[in-house]
């Protein structure tokens, strides 16, 4: 973990590293992100295939679960 | 689930580093017991969420486990995304994949366990899915290497399937081989085709119907407690595949008369 007083410079570091490398592939983009769907994170809906992507790009797990529905009521996190 | 804390720039940014697995809780009896396993209430239940980052290999852990990144990482209201994110930049930094993956092939489609799942969690996400019906090796190979581009990830959810079935039960009446391009009800359950692709289309018309997905209108932000007690005056019922055992969460159709929960912005 980072130390907490650390986070300060840490995201000066973030901010102005990520402003260099923009976010979008403007070679390989057909349209432009719009507000309607902004970019977000590709989430791999199971432990076999994140496990499996895992093996085969070697790069670290980030693990999350929700339960897709609320009170029995789908279509909700 | 955080709604803005995954929507936080700086940790969709960090989470290129990563393969981010999102299980979708008690819908999978075997993951039910890894995710047992990784972090459940003081009882011994499974929990509504759970969260944890692990090493490669699946099972070293890079971080303590927790129902939430806060709880795990902390971070100050409306700073949970900055700390979350310089965690994962931490991580990432600590633990560089090589420099040439294994595997020449890139990666698969990241689907969801099946298609009713699928289109449940594209509802939760306000987001179009794509459906791979009945496509071979190569075919799929290719979807997916369209669905990595960053045009197009993480703004799709993704289901595959040589069940015709499955795709009947989401309301594709004419089910056949090919891609399908949809976008889910509101709760979930059944789906609006939006394109219909045959399983052999060419790179230009896969791209053309995934763009004009992404230029309708995207569902409205949900509040919990309206959409709850809209579902419930609807009969809009889920039935997960395991118990739900949070502690804090009562089992579908126990206080249905009672007052519907309060918004949740996190678990």
């Amino acid at each position: 973990m980072i130390h907490s007083h650390l986070y300060p410079l840490v995201l000066v570091t973030l901010i102005l590293g990520s402003s260099a490398e923009p976010a979008v592939d403007l070679e390989t983009a057909s349209v432009m992100v719009t507000d309607n769907y902004p970019a977000g994170v590709a989430w791999w809906g199971t432990w076999e295939g994140a496990r499996t992507e895992a093996s085969r790009s070697g790069k670290p797990i980030l693990l999350l679960s929700a339960a897709p529905q609320c009170h029995g009521v789908p279509g909700i996190w | 689930m955080d709604r803005s804390l995954w929507s936080d720039p700086l940790v969709i940014d960090a989470s290129r580093k990563f393969v981010c697995v999102r299980l979708a809780t008690y819908e999978d009896a075997v993951e039910g017991k890894l995710l047992e396993g990784i972090y459940s209430s003081r009882s011994g239940q499974l929990e509504n969420t759970v969260f944890v980052m692990l090493a490669p290999d699946g099972k070293t852990r890079l971080s303590r486990s927790g129902r939430s990144p806060r709880m795990v990482f902390g971070g100050a209201a409306g700073w949970e995304g900055t700390v979350l994110a310089l965690e994962m930049e931490h991580l990432a930094k600590s633990h560089p994949p090589p420099k040439k993956p294994e595997s020449s092939t890139g990666p698969a489609l990241p689907v969801a366990k099946d298609v009713r799942r699928a289109v449940n969690i594209a509802a939760c996400d306000r987001l179009p899915l794509v459906i791979s019906g009945g496509l071979d090796d190569e075919q799929l190979q290719s979807l997916a290497a369209i669905g990595w581009t960053e045009t197009y990830i993480g703004r799709f959810c993704w289901a595959s399937t040589s069940e015709p079935s499955q795709l009947k039960a989401v309301g594709i009446d004419k089910p056949s081989s090919g891609i399908w391009v949809v976008q889910p009800d509101n709760f979930g359950l059944q789906v609006e085709v939006i394109a219909k692709l045959p399983a052999d289309a060419d790179r230009d018309s896969i791209r053309k119907a995934l763009d004009r997905a992404l230029e309708t209108q995207r569902p409205a932000q949900k509040s919990t407690r309206t959409h709850v007690r809209q579902g419930k005056r609807l009969g809009k019922n889920w039935e997960s595949e395991i118990p739900v055992s949070d502690p804090g969460t009562p089992p579908p159709g126990r206080g249905s008369q009672g007052r519907p929960p309060a918004d949740r912005t996190r678990p």
